[in-house]
């Protein structure tokens, strides 16, 4: 269960030294799910989901301090662990030489031959029609659809206005819709 | 909510269960929270000892590139040094074949002879006739030994041999149980010790196997007839 623990006072307790790793330890148990599956549906694969989460909060550690309360904590941490998502998958597509869409193809095999995905064939075709969605406007639909985030809420996560914001997840629910009739 | 609204307008996606369809290890979210702090520290430990604990010489990094290259050129000129040397044309393609006939042809001569000769005993007089030139040679005349002759030699020997030979036969015709007798130790203790004494000592210990020593050595006549009855005489008379 979430610990609930205020930010203000995580964000307290961290600048003391002296309670800095156990704000630290508050910090995790509260938002550790939150980054997980934000970072998970980006990249399919567990243990890549895995890495990536601890380099999110590594990074969370060495920038905290200097963190101006001019967002929300949770969105500043999204941030981050977006900006690690797209990194590695840009660096997915260096390493093989593959363009994005063969990324997806990719993260498809990885879904399909995943053993930590336990949805029905409806909810397999859907992750596989986000695949095929640019990687903002799928995390603006994972965070609008899956988080209930608010616009201005994945604006301060995305740096992107909350109009475009808009267009860009109704566009993505158009493109999931015709890749879900399609198959039909 | 505006999120679900929108939704609504699009039946197959909204046909779709919106529950998370992925699922983690058992357990997994128990101990993420601890391995993210183990590995926070680990990357802080990295962090504040950059050079792990180990260190080099000074100016190593500085110097490290010239070295390496100066390696290098060592390495290159030393695998060339080989280079200069050449051989004719073909040679490795007929060296075995000629190390090949070259043992036929010493195998069908047979061990090596060498032809030329010398004087019988050359060599065991050459030592000798160098020193006689060289080291011995005198200029004030030729020196002969005196006893340098084989004759004198065995004269010598025969005369050790006669004195020593005279020496042990004389040695044997001398020779006597009693005169070893007056040279053995015993003779010698026993010289000093007085007669008295040693009759005394006798009668008083003497037994059956030593009567006839005794008697022998008191000098009395010996009765072998009645023997019985001369040892009784003697042995009364003695008392």
């Amino acid at each position: 269960m979430p610990i609930e623990v205020e930010d203000a006072e995580i964000l307290s307790k961290f600048q003391d030294e002296k309670t800095r790793n156990e704000a630290f330890n508050i910090l995790l148990k509260k938002y550790q799910q939150k980054i997980y599956w934000h970072v998970r549906r980006m990249v399919i694969d567990h243990d890549d989901a895995d890495d990536l989460v601890q380099d999110v909060f590594i990074k969370v550690w060495k920038n905290l301090a200097g963190f101006r309360n001019d967002a929300q904590l949770y969105t500043w941490m999204y941030r981050i662990a977006t900006n690690e998502c797209i990194t590695f998958l840009n660096k997915k597509k260096q390493k093989n030489n593959i363009s994005l869409d063969d990324v997806a193809y990719e993260l498809a095999d990885t879904l399909a031959d995943s053993t930590y995905f336990n949805g029905d064939a409806a909810q397999r075709k859907l992750q596989e029609a986000l695949l095929t969605l640019p990687e903002k406007q799928k995390l603006v639909f994972n965070m609008k659809y899956y988080d209930d985030m608010k616009y201005e809420e994945i604006s301060q996560v995305l740096g992107t206005s909350v109009g475009a914001l808009k267009a860009s997840f109704h566009l993505a629910v158009k493109k999931i819709e015709a890749h879900l009739l399609s198959k039909d | 909510m505006e999120n679900k609204d929108l939704i609504n307008d699009y039946m197959s996606l909204k046909q779709v269960s919106d529950a998370n369809p992925f699922t983690v290890p058992a357990g997994y979210f128990d101990d993420l929270a601890d391995r993210i702090v183990s590995r926070k520290n680990l990357d802080e430990l990295k962090n504040n000892t950059p050079s792990e604990g180990f260190t080099v010489p000074e100016n190593y990094f500085e110097e490290l590139t010239a070295n390496i290259q100066s390696r290098i050129a060592i390495e290159n000129a030393v695998n060339e040094e080989g280079m200069g040397f050449t051989v004719p044309d073909g040679y490795f393609d007929n060296l075995e074949q000629q190390i090949k006939s070259r043992i036929l042809v010493e195998d069908a001569l047979g061990a090596p002879v060498e032809h030329f000769t010398v004087p019988q005993d050359y060599f065991e007089q050459l030592n000798k006739s160098i020193l006689d030139k060289t080291v011995k040679a005198n200029k004030n005349g030729i020196i002969i030994k005196l006893f340098a002759s084989a004759s004198f030699k065995y004269a010598t020997a025969a005369c050790f041999a006669l004195v020593i030979g005279g020496g042990i036969l004389l040695n044997e015709l001398t020779n006597s149980p009693v005169n070893d007798h007056k040279n053995s130790f015993l003779h010698k203790q026993l010289s000093s010790v007085p007669i008295n004494d040693i009759k005394s000592y006798l009668q008083l210990n003497d037994d059956a196997g030593d009567t006839q020593q005794t008697v022998v050595t008191e000098g009395a006549p010996v009765d072998e007839k009645n023997l019985k009855n001369a040892l009784q005489n003697y042995l009364d008379s003695v008392q």
